[in-house]
Order: C-alpha cells, then sequence, then structure tokens
C-alpha cells in the first residue's frame, strides 16, 4: 500500500528543485562566504595570521621597502571566519559571497601593504604606522618617548638606562 | 574493581579521576592486564603510538579501552624496550589494526602479532621510515621503491573487486569479494586510499585553537563531532569549566548532525535497494536539516563552531523558534516516509537475515554505534560517558537483536526521532549566560582522552599535551576504523547482489577511517605516491 501514498505525497509536494544558477540563491544572515580584507581598516597586527588554522592568511615584512603584505589566499581559506573574530578592528569580515569559481588565479589573492616605521636608532623597519598608532593609545607617557624604537634597541636603551640610573622612569 | 586489576598487574597509575584512569603497565604483564580488562566488561577503543623521546620515555604504546559499566576510559601505557612491546591481539582482535597502524606509522614491532603485515603504509613506502616519529618533518616526501606484486590465485574462485570507488558512498575503499556461483565464500578488504597525515600536520605545525577546524574536515559527514571529541579531549586535560549554554548549543548541533548524517544514509539505502523515490524524498527532508545547519552555524556541513572553552556562535531567540517550527513540520514528514516504507515487503525483504552479525563476534571486534545496537549490543557513549548536555536529557537507545541489515536500518530511523527529541528538549531547557569561557591555562603532557558518540558509533579522540599552546600527540579514532573488520564477517555466505547494502549497512566513511593513511595498492589497483603527490 505504502507506496501509492508516496506518489501522492510527491505528487502534492511538486518539484523541489532550485532555479539556481538562473536566479540568485539567498543565503542568511551570518553566512560564512568569501572573506575580504578592508585595506582602510588594517592595521597589520598579524592577529588574524596567528589565528588562520590553513595559513590562508599571512603577513610578512618587505624590510628592503619598509612595507608590511598582509596577503589572504582564498585558495586556501576553509570559511571558518576565525579572522573576523581576532580582528581588533573589524578589517576582515566574511562576505555572503560564495560563487568563486574563476579563471584567473589573480582573483584570489588579496593583497593588502602597509608602510612600516623605522627605528630612531638602528634604521629597521618594525612594526606598520596604524599598529603603532593602534597601540600608542594604549601606552604609558613614560612609554612613548621609546615608541620609536625597534624592540631589541628598546630593550638596549631600557638596561641602559637601569645600569646608568638619571634616565628615571622606568626604575 | 579497575583499580585493583591493574594494581594487581603491578601497575603505576598515573592519572585516575571521574572520567580517565592512565596506568603504565609492565610489558610481561601487559597481556594479562588487557584479558583481565576486556573479561571485566571494558571493550577495545583503539590504540596509539606515541613517539616520547623527547619526553625522555621512548617508544610507548597506549591501549585505550572503553569501560562501559564505569562510565570510564582506561588507558593502559607500555613502553617499548627496543622497540618490542608484546600484542595484545592474539586476546582481543580488535587490537589488531591499531597496532599495524603503529607498526607503520612509527616503527614499534609487536611480539606474537598474527599478521605483522601494512596496513597503513603503501607498498612503494621505503623502508624503514617512520613518519609519525618525531624527527621526521611534517613537509616531508621519502622518494618511492620499486615493489614486486604478490598475488595469490585461487581455483575455482572468482575474484570480484567492489572499488577502488564505492558505487553508492562515493569514496575510496576496495573490497575483494571471492565467489562461488552467486555465493560470497571471502571477503577481503582494502582501504587506507585516503592519506591525509592529519595528526602529523596537526603535531607538526598548528596550535591548539586550530586544530579543531582541521579536526572537523577529518569527516564531511560527521565533522562536528570529531571537532567535539578534540575539544573535549583538551578540555578534559586543561580542567576547563565549560558554560552550560555553550554545553547546550553543542548538544543541538551534534544532534543535527546525526539526523541528517541518518537521512543520508537512509536515503543510500533506499537507493541500493532500488526505491529511488525514498531515496528521493529522504534526501528532500534532509535538505531541511541542512537550511538549519546553515542559519545556525553560517555552513551547511562546516559548522566550524567550537573552541577550546566553549561555542563561537549564540542561538537567539528568532533561530530558537525557526528551529523548533521546522523540527515539527519535518517530524511528521519523517514518520510518514518511513511509516510507508517499512510496510513495503519488497523493501524489508532484501534486509530481513542478510548480513547477519553475531552479537558475540561483535564485542570481539569491538563495534561501535548502530552497527552494535543493530546487534543487541546496548552502546552508546551518550548515556555510557555523558558528555555536553546529555546528562540532563533524556532519550531512549534503540536496540535491536537481530543483528541484520534491518535491525541497524530500524536503529537509524529510531535514533533520528530520538534526536529531534534531544533537540527539542535541548531547546526548551536552553540556559542563559555566555558561550564561551576563554580563561584557562593549559597544562603540559597531560594525556587526555575525549569521546563522542558519532552518527557511526563511538569517536575517541587521544591526546597528549605539548609545550607552548600545541599537542604533542593527537590520535583520532572514527567509528569506521572499528565497524570495518566486521563488514567481510557480515559478507560470507551471502548473495552478491546484497553485498552492496551490506558494505553499506555499516555506513562506513572511508575518508574518517583513513585520515592517517597514505595510497594503499597490493593487488588489483596501484596508485603511487609519487603520482598522488604530483597531483597535489
Amino acid at each position: 500500500m505504502g507506496r501509492f501514498k508516496l506518489i501522492t505525497k510527491a505528487i502534492s509536494i511538486g518539484r523541489v528543485t532550485e532555479k539556481y544558477p538562473f536566479v540568485p540563491l539567498e543565503v542568511p544572515e551570518g553566512f560564512r562566504g568569501k572573506p575580504v580584507i578592508d585595506p582602510e581598516k588594517c592595521i597589520g597586527c598579524t592577529a588574524c595570521s596567528n589565528a588562520c588554522p590553513p595559513q590562508a592568511l599571512q603577513v610578512y615584512d618587505d624590510l628592503e621597502s619598509g612595507v608590511r603584505v598582509v596577503h589572504l589566499f582564498i585558495g586556501r581559506c576553509i570559511f571558518c571566519a576565525r579572522c573576523q573574530d581576532v580582528c581588533p578592528t573589524e578589517a576582515i569580515k566574511l562576505t555572503k559571497e560564495f560563487e568563486l569559481a574563476t579563471l584567473s588565479d589573480e582573483d584570489l589573492h588579496q593583497i593588502v601593504e602597509l608602510q612600516m616605521v623605522r627605528c630612531e636608532e638602528c634604521g629597521k623597519p618594525f612594526d606598520t604606522f596604524r599598529h603603532l598608532l593602534y597601540t600608542a593609545k594604549e601606552l604609558q607617557p613614560w612609554e612613548r618617548e621609546m615608541m620609536f624604537l625597534c624592540p631589541e634597541c628598546r630593550a638596549k636603551k631600557v638596561s641602559e638606562k637601569l645600569i646608568f640610573g638619571k634616565g628615571g622612569g622606568y626604575v | 574493581m579497575i583499580l585493583e586489576i591493574l594494581k594487581s598487574n603491578n601497575a603505576k597509575i598515573l592519572r585516575h579521576d571521574e572520567k580517565v584512569t592512565v596506568a603504565l603497565v609492565p610489558n610481561d604483564k601487559l597481556r594479562t592486564t588487557a584479558e583481565l580488562l576486556f573479561k571485566a566488561g571494558c571493550y577495545y577503543a583503539t590504540g596509539a603510538g606515541v613517539d616520547e623521546r623527547l619526553l625522555g620515555v621512548g617508544f610507548s604504546m597506549y591501549h585505550i579501552f572503553n569501560c562501559e559499566v564505569e562510565g570510564r576510559y582506561i588507558i593502559i601505557k607500555a613502553v617499548a624496550s627496543n622497540l618490542k612491546i608484546p600484542s595484545i591481539t592474539p586476546i582481543i582482535s580488535g587490537a589488531n589494526w591499531a597496532e599495524r597502524e603503529v607498526m607503520d606509522m612509527l616503527g614499534i614491532f609487536f611480539d606474537e602479532h598474527p599478521e605483522p603485515v601494512r596496513l597503513i603504509l603503501p607498498d612503494d613506502w621505503p623502508e624503514g621510515v617512520y613518519p609519525l616519529r618525531k624527527d621526521f618533518r611534517y613537509n616531508e616526501r621519502p622518494p618511492r621503491v620499486e615493489f614486486e606484486q604478490k598475488r595469490e590465485k585461487k581455483p575455482g574462485v572468482i575474484e570480484v573487486p567492489v572499488g577502488p570507488y564505492h558505487p553508492a558512498l562515493h569514496e575510496p575503499e576496495m573490497f575483494e569479494l571471492y565467489v562461488k556461483g552467486e555465493e560470497i565464500v571471502g571477503a577481503v578488504y582494502r582501504g587506507f586510499h585516503i592519506h591525509r597525515g592529519m595528526e602529523k600536520l596537526a603535531e607538526g605545525r598548528m596550535t591548539i585553537n586550530q586544530i579543531p577546524f582541521l579536526a572537523e574536515r577529518i569527516c564531511g559527514i560527521c565533522g562536528y563531532t570529531h571537532n567535539c571529541a578534540y575539544v573535549q579531549a583538551i578540555e578534559d586535560a586543561a580542567k576547563i569549566e565549560v558554560p552550560e549554554r555553550a554545553l547546550y548549543i553543542r548538544t543541538i548541533l551534534l544532534e543535527l548532525e546525526r539526523i541528517h548524517s541518518h537521512m543520508l544514509w537512509l536515503g543510500v539505502a533506499f537507493h541500493l535497494l532500488g526505491f529511488e523515490s525514498g531515496f528521493m524524498h529522504t534526501w528532500r527532508i534532509r535538505e531541511t536539516f541542512m537550511d538549519l545547519a546553515e542559519l545556525l552555524t553560517g555552513n551547511r556541513k562546516t559548522y566550524g563552531m567550537n573552541l577550546i572553552g566553549g561555542v563561537r556562535r549564540n542561538i537567539d531567540e528568532n533561530k530558537k523558534k525557526g528551529l523548533s517550527e521546522i523540527l515539527d513540520k519535518t517530524k511528521k514528514e519523517i514518520r510518514e516516509i518511513f511509516d510507508n516504507a517499512t510496510q513495503m515487503r519488497e523493501l524489508i525483504n532484501r534486509m530481513e537475515g542478510i548480513g547477519v552479525l553475531s552479537k558475540k563476534k561483535g564485542r570481539e571486534i569491538g563495534v561501535v554505534g548502530p552497527t552494535a545496537r543493530g546487534s543487541d549490543i546496548d552502546t552508546d557513549v551518550r548515556r555510557d560517558h555523558p558528555y555536553a548536555a546529555y546528562g540532563d536529557l533524556e532519550f531512549k537507545v534503540p536496540i535491536y537483536k537481530d543483528g541484520d541489515v534491518l535491525s541497524r536500518f530500524l536503529v537509524r530511523y529510531e535514533e533520528v526521532l530520538e534526536s529531534i527529541w534531544l533537540i527539542e528538549q535541548a531547546l526548551d531547557q536552553l540556559p542563559p549566560g555566555d558561550i564561551l569561557n576563554e580563561e584557562y591555562e593549559l597544562p603540559e603532557h597531560t594525556i587526555c582522552v575525549g569521546a563522542t558518540e558519532a552518527p557511526r558509533g563511538e569517536d575517541v579522540h587521544f591526546a597528549i599535551m605539548g609545550e607552548g599552546n600545541k599537542v604533542y600527540r593527537w590520535h583520532p579514532r572514527a567509528p569506521t576504523y572499528n565497524n570495518l573488520p566486521a563488514v567481510p564477517i557480515m559478507l560470507k555466505g551471502e548473495k552478491l547482489a546484497d553485498a552492496p547494502i551490506i558494505i553499506a549497512s555499516i555506513d562506513p566513511c572511508f575518508s574518517c577511517t583513513d585520515h592517517i593513511v597514505i595510497v594503499d595498492g597490493e593487488k588489483v589497483y596501484r596508485c603511487s605516491l609519487d603520482n598522488y603527490l604530483g597531483g597535489l
């Protein structure tokens, strides 16, 4: 008997196949699609590249030209949205876009270049301007005088001050 | 009782709390300990070898037993002397694969193992290179070696290859069926075609909060339960208190995953039995569950919801309402389809009395999940080792006695309805509060284990914590790993035409099983490592 009931069921339901790709497909709010970096907001803090499980996001410094490169390769992305979670400035967001097939490899890369600050002492680029400004808010007034030193030079300076006295603030 | 057994065998207790017991057993007592544990009602869950040279121990083997009576996992550790440990396979046949895996991957040898041959590594893998040793880099590629093909012919017996792609499940595996006329007289499974080197990758380069996303990709169907098992293992080691709301959200998602997985299987079973319209209906209903998952987590399948200490997304009132509405509707539809289907004699006849697995044999192999419950083995991790919110919720564990394909079919059907009931309860009782606890300290070198009831059975993740936000060793064991050795037994004496549904009846998930494996192809099909790597 069962199968006749199933036939009537099938008729009452009708066609369930979606018309996609001829009509766009709606995805719900909070869908995890293609991640996009907002180059205006990114400060190059490397939080995303540390959190990214498949290393789709990589951050590397070009010491010659003093540029920090934030490189997103969607070919490796697993759409987990960890980058979105950890980004302090909400610069990276997952969009609703999921149709990522492309003929050109370049469409899968997004590169953000950020100008770096050179150390006052040794001249080595050590951090981006934006990240330095971002962290400056948190700094104590006496820490600001060494803001433009790279970590190595800063450590050296601090120990000099500790040894030779007069510097004050740190002791 | 368990402690007495361990102590009477001169075991040194390394850890003993309400969930896990870890004991170091001297090698000469290993076999008696294992035997006593097995007789006391603990079945063999899995085994993991560890290269502990960096910790100053040498090579060791951990045998993990599931003691349902006491609701705890018992891990017995043996340290290899001269790379040798006595094998426990002669006593517990379920340990066969685990020990062979360790032989392949770490080069520890087991005395008196009944079949000490390669299980996982392909034949063109060089001798003496052991990929899970710590001095093997995670991105190393050893050169290929030539090997000789061994192949025996038996007179009067015809060999029928099923694979290397399963005709219905679209996954690589290989069954060699030996047939006389219509009857299957023997079956050999050769799998492990899909190595992804996950354990090595996790130990080599990933941090503790990145691994959940890798664990989720062990399986394309039951990924979230792997994710949960891993996270639970780490939470167990670090003694992290997970917010209650997070536990309820995990429960809802785990059950959602079970429903969609069982619906998928039931559809595939209909398809294999030639009942195409049932297949279409089942998958149509399944689609609503996929949409629900998308709504709750942002993706249809890889939920990516867990972090150590909780979950990442909340379920708000809107989603809650939508969820219960859809559940109400689909519950009726599921009943409608399946109550009709189970009245169709021609469908039932193809499953009744086919592919029988006896309770005794099942226990010996250590089958888990619906495969076990269809053979009158009363086991369910959700009830025996309560995790997430299962301790607070009420549910029934369906058991069928016949051990045939129909029993396993009915177990899954009933579980779908139980899962809906569980989600309804969890939604109803969803407590308020935080969803993520990020304040914790990670211990070093703690041995821990996490287990969940995946749609296919018990999922065990064994881990040893490392230093600096890493794991020293992570060994996941998927349920199919325990269920597959039962298939050749089920196949024996059956008709060839029934082979597809018998193989499918354990709901095999080959990718899960093979997460640690490379390419195999001793006999019929050969896929060399070079070709494989070249294609990447």
